[in-house]
């Protein structure tokens, strides 16, 4: 899968720890599952399916090339792609990934809980998408040249629970 | 001058197995490589974008 949001403060104060947790509010969602698009859909993230969706990165090292492709089927949902190069994660700790939706009154929480994981943060990625975006008129452009921030991560597995309320 | 910031995140998880939808509103995801990139943008932009999104979901809803 593969998402955009932006950084917010926890709305039920959870996800506090900003070295352990995230909040982020939901811009956009794609998925290569369609049940897991559909499950989502019925809970009020704009999910979509992107059959092609392909995340890879060459094999484990300093350096490994890393490429994301983003296109999903629905039109008016922004394309986008990453490239760059990453290295193997091993600064170990645990994390909690808050990502939000609000639809009307309804407010979507997708909280992913990850026990065990490792992060690298010496990524040089890349980011580009169209211009005349969602995405692209946040960034004033087409292009981020280089993420002054970014996360290389790896981890054996992780819960996400869904919840919606009221 | 100083502008109102924002981050903006980027994230993208590749996972060979998500559960089934028995699962539901769980998702398991195993064996997972991730890259997160996050990124400064105007925060006025940022307001005005979520605005939008929000009232766009409401009438395709």
């Amino acid at each position: 899968m593969a998402q955009i949001g932006l950084i917010i403060r926890s709305p039920d104060g959870t996800a506090l720890d900003p070295n352990t947790s995230i909040n982020n509010y939901t811009l956009t969602y794609a998925t290569n599952s369609a049940p897991l698009a559909a499950l989502l859909r019925s809970a009020g993230v704009p999910a979509e399916l992107d059959v092609g969706l392909a995340i890879e990165s060459t094999a484990a090292g300093s350096g490994q090339e890393f490429y994301a492709a983003v296109s999903p089927e629905v039109n008016g949902t922004p394309d986008w792609f990453l490239h760059g190069s990453v290295k193997t994660p091993g600064f170990n700790t645990s994390f909690l990934a808050n990502w939000w939706r609000l639809n009307g009154q309804r407010e979507t929480k997708m909280a992913t809980t990850i026990d065990h994981i490792a992060f690298d943060f010496s990524s040089a990625v890349s980011f580009t998408t169209a211009r005349s975006s969602v995405v692209g008129g946040l960034i004033g452009g087409n292009r981020i040249g280089m993420f002054p921030v970014s996360f290389r991560g790896a981890f054996p597995n992780a819960t996400m629970v869904t919840t919606v309320s009221p | 001058m100083v502008k109102s910031m924002s981050l903006l995140v980027v994230t993208a998880l590749a996972s060979p197995l998500a559960s089934s939808a028995d699962a539901w509103p769980q998702v398991q995801f195993i064996d997972c490589s991730e890259f997160v990139g996050v990124a400064p943008v105007p925060l006025a932009s940022a307001v005005a974008r979520g605005r939008r999104a929000r009232v766009g979901w409401r009438r395709s809803g």
